[in-house]
């Protein structure tokens, strides 16, 4: 039979952290173990008061079952886990020879995890019967078995001749009692684990795996698979299982042992989930994971070909905006709430009309040919909560500022709200990054495939320039930085130096936007 | 010279008392500095032993040492399989084992070890090799920590370290290579034997190594010493002695200084390992597979290959026999010379032959 399972990673879990409970073996910060220790004292106080009666007789039961001949009551003592991270170490020395007597707290072997030497202090009483992991085994994982004690020193001669094998499969065999805390955690932990179980078995899906065989035996008992874990191939329940669990349900000890059938470890999911509820907490200071949405795909996607594929190269520009603001703050007075215009508005005018007096920076790469739009669709950056978007005023060279400034507020508010058909943010030939509003001086963005250029926009900031003609010898000037980040496979750098040159020109001049 | 390091880092106290206790919300830890002034390897890795199982549990002790021309092994190592002990007899490089594991080091008058003890729960692996990373920085040697928690500059190994944890107190201890001899170093840590023995404990991960000399021509071992204490002031709390001890007269470590000299903790500690050599004699070739374990010879078995013609009659018997004399034998030349002695001396030319192939092949001299 393979036992009944607990939830083995519930089982590994409490029973780790029941051992590193226990004071002598480990003492862990009070940092890390405030959570652990209120949870794992709990469980270890409870089972001791279930030690006496229940230590031995699952352990024996297992072994009555699975050996040809039969042993004393003993315990089989595993690989420990000396530090929370611990998965595996190696055996080093036996301080302990086959016979010796063992008190609470004496070296029982040292342990080599990692270039770290370690004592693994036993905390029982008992006899040494048998070293089953000699000096020198390497990379034994946690709770593999390591020795068997026995309480009479007369047992000891009976385990001459034990060998694993005869235990059963090794990961059946040491789960019972790697050291008494897990047999009793496990003990506790079947309460909670019960449900688990059924977590276990139930939630495989819709279908229950079992051989043809296990079905009829099922049948003949009366036994409903669903109760039955299965210890074969991807949980399957076999011949062993059906007839295991009619003889646990007759033991009536429906926890017995422990024993995590080896293929458990194949249903951790949703063991795993009660497991992570269970009060073992990962490190969960430090990070929080979010799933990646849509948007953020799309986002990742597009910048990454675009960043990777394209051939970027940046010119800057420092333009004097003190034109632009007279005319703005003239125009916005003369509103009377009709409109508002801001800086955004007019760096996309002159961008529009610098794109009509440069055509080939109004392009995009096609593979195998180029396209030059006749009209500047302009894309604007726009930042929402669930990431960046950008919305596109369409035919910007023949908008006047009014238009270009209500067009963009409305972009803007229903891209906020996701409120966008998808004509308004895919496509146009042209984008404009602006982030002077957060105080970005300049920076460089990135092309938005399969536009040509991309032109990013800082923050305006007052400048000293040297002015013959002041009374000082300077003055303040406002100057505004853009960079164009342009695809040097449709627009060379003459070209972009000339878009520049216009983009510039419009804007210290914003008068010659009307022509 | 020691002395001058000591009045360094009394006056480096000095100029760091207001210092004291930044890093630490009240109260700071208790600690304290031995550097021992003397280059015996077994004094040195006694006095350690001593303070890790001595000193307060609360406290976190700095011991800086170096040791006289040197090979480290790992608790667990097998000294046949990571030491050319015949070279390092040659250059009189001596052997010691430590009580932590890892892989097996150099040790010589151009490397400084560096030990930290400190309670248990604080125990972390990298927090020290940062601590001596950041010395180095101090130092402007672009030193870090790398995936095997050992110092690094440039990709290559500066320095190894291993770690020991009892009940209440662990410690990490590390080599610092400064100006050490690597050509001396170079072969003796590869054995003739390596390919031949088959060792359960743990192997060594060999990793190419430099010299920190070719960085900084002002980096020695005292200004090492003041830049750790320096940093291991910083990390935890000022020392509030930093004591020059000469570990080889210390009463207190007389026993360990001992009991780390003698074969048994020497060789004796060693996992069980196969050792498999073979050689083609005139009359046929002989396999030979000894099993070990504690340095003591547990199973031996001398046989030709099956596929080979016969051997010549007799041998098989003498193979038996010869293979009854070897059991229980230490890997020790005077032993296995001894064991085999009533071959040597025999009239048949085939056992001694047989018998000088075995006691070159399994007599690694003693360091």
């Amino acid at each position: 039979m393979s036992a009944t399972s607990v939830s083995s990673q519930l089982a590994r879990l409490l029973s780790r952290s029941a051992r590193l409970a226990t004071p002598a073996t480990a003492r862990m910060s009070a940092r890390a173990s405030a959570r652990h220790i209120s949870t794992t004292r709990a469980v270890a106080r409870s089972a001791a008061g279930l030690r006496v009666n229940n230590t031995v007789a699952p352990v024996s039961g297992l072994a009555r079952q699975y050996s040809s001949k039969s042993y004393p009551d003993h315990q089989l003592v595993g690989m420990p886990a000396l530090s929370p991270t611990m998965t595996q170490g190696n055996v080093g020395q036996w301080q302990k020879s086959v016979g010796d007597k063992i008190e609470p707290g004496d070296v029982l072997v040292e342990i080599e995890t990692d270039k770290a030497q370690m004592d693994f202090e036993f905390q029982e009483e008992g006899y040494l019967a048998k070293i089953l992991a000699p000096t020198g085994t390497k990379d034994l994982k946690i709770d593999s078995p390591v020795a068997i004690i026995v309480e009479n020193e007369a047992d000891v001669a009976a385990f001459a001749d034990f060998s694993l094998d005869q235990a059963g499969s090794p990961a059946s065999a040491p789960a019972p009692a790697s050291s008494p805390a897990p047999v009793e955690s496990a003990k506790v932990a079947a309460a909670p684990a019960a449900p688990a179980q059924t977590l276990q078995t139930a939630a495989e899906g819709d279908r229950i795996f079992a051989s043809p065989l296990a079905k009829t035996l099922a049948r003949e008992k009366g036994i409903d698979l669903a109760q039955v874990s299965g210890s074969g191939p991807r949980g399957r329940i076999v011949k062993s299982d059906i007839e295991g669990f009619a003889a646990s349900k007759a033991a009536a000890t429906s926890t017995a042992a422990s024993a995590k059938s080896v293929e458990a470890a194949s249903a951790p999911a949703p063991a795993a989930k009660k497991a992570a509820a269970a009060p073992a907490p990962a490190a969960s200071a430090g990070f929080t994971d979010t799933p990646v949405t849509n948007m953020r795909k799309v986002i990742a996607s597009r910048l990454t070909e675009a960043k990777s594929t394209i051939p970027h190269y940046y010119l800057t520009q420092n333009i004097k905006m003190d034109n632009v603001n007279k005319l703005r703050q003239s125009l916005n007075t003369a509103a009377n709430g009709a409109y508002k215009l801001s800086v955004n508005d007019f760096v996309i005018k002159a961008a529009a009309s610098a794109l009509r007096d440069v055509p080939d920076v109004n392009s995009s790469w096609q593979g195998e040919f180029i396209r030059q739009h006749h009209h500047a669709d302009i894309a604007v950056a726009a930042a929402t909560p669930a990431g960046l978007i950008t919305p596109i005023v369409k035919t910007c060279d023949a908008k006047g500022l009014r238009a270009i400034s209500s067009d963009v507020r409305d972009l803007v508010a229903r891209a906020r709200a996701n409120k966008l058909k998808p004509e308004e943010f895919q496509g146009g030939s042209f984008t404009i990054s602006n982030l002077g509003m957060y105080g970005i001086t300049s920076f460089s963005a990135i092309i938005n495939p399969p536009h040509a250029a991309i032109l990013s926009v800082g923050s305006t900031e007052p400048q000293l320039v040297i002015d013959p003609t002041a009374e000082k010898g300077f003055k303040s000037v406002d100057v505004m930085s853009v960079q164009l980040s342009a695809d040097h496979r449709v627009v060379d750098g003459a070209t972009g130096a000339q878009f520049l040159k216009a983009f510039k020109g419009y804007l210290e001049n914003p008068l010659t936007l009307l022509l | 010279m020691l002395l001058g390091l000591s009045l360094r880092c009394r006056t480096g106290l000095g100029r760091l008392h207001l210092r004291r206790g930044i890093h630490h919300s009240p109260p700071p830890p208790k600690t304290l500095c031995y550097v021992s002034s003397c280059t015996d390897p077994y004094a040195n890795l006694a006095f350690e032993d001593w303070i890790l199982r001595n000193s307060d549990p609360e406290s976190y002790v700095l011991y800086l040492w170096r040791n006289r021309p040197s090979i480290v092994i790992g608790r667990n190592q097998n000294p046949w399989k990571e030491c050319n002990l015949a070279l390092m007899a040659e250059r009189d490089v001596v052997l010691a084992r430590r009580s932590s594991g890892g892989g097996a080091v150099y040790h010589d008058l151009g490397n400084t070890n560096y030990t930290v003890v400190m309670p248990r729960e604080a125990f972390a692996r990298d927090m020290c090799a940062e601590m001596v990373a950041k010395a180095l920085q101090d130092s402007d040697i672009p030193a870090y920590v790398n995936a095997r928690h050992d110092v690094a500059v440039d990709g290559l190994k500066i320095s190894g370290s291993a770690f020991k944890l009892t009940k209440l107190r662990a410690f990490h201890h590390g080599t610092m290579l400064i100006d050490a001899d690597l050509t001396r170093l170079h072969g003796c840590l590869k054995s003739q034997a390596h390919d031949c023995i088959e060792a359960k404990g743990v192997a060594s991960v060999p990793s190419p190594v430099v010299n920190l000399r070719d960085y900084s021509l002002s980096l020695d071992h005292s200004s090492f010493c003041d830049s750790v204490l320096r940093q291991f002031a910083d990390t935890f709390a000022l020392p509030s002695e930093a004591t020059v001890v000469d570990t080889l007269s210390d009463p207190r470590t007389a026993d360990e200084r001992r009991r780390i000299q003698t074969w048994d903790w020497l060789y004796g500690q060693t996992p069980e390992f196969t050792h498999r050599f073979y050689r083609p004699f005139a009359w046929a070739t002989v396999f030979a597979l000894i099993t070990a374990r504690h340095g003591r010879i547990t199973d031996a078995s001398i046989s030709t290959a099956e596929s080979a013609l016969q051997p010549p009659p007799g041998t098989r018997l003498l193979f038996a026999d010869i293979a009854a004399r070897l059991k229980d034998v230490r890997y020790h030349p005077s032993d296995i010379s001894e064991g085999l002695m009533p071959f040597t001396d025999s009239d048949n030319p085939r056992a001694s032959e047989l018998c000088d192939w075995l006691v070159s092949n399994l007599s690694f001299p003693t360091v």
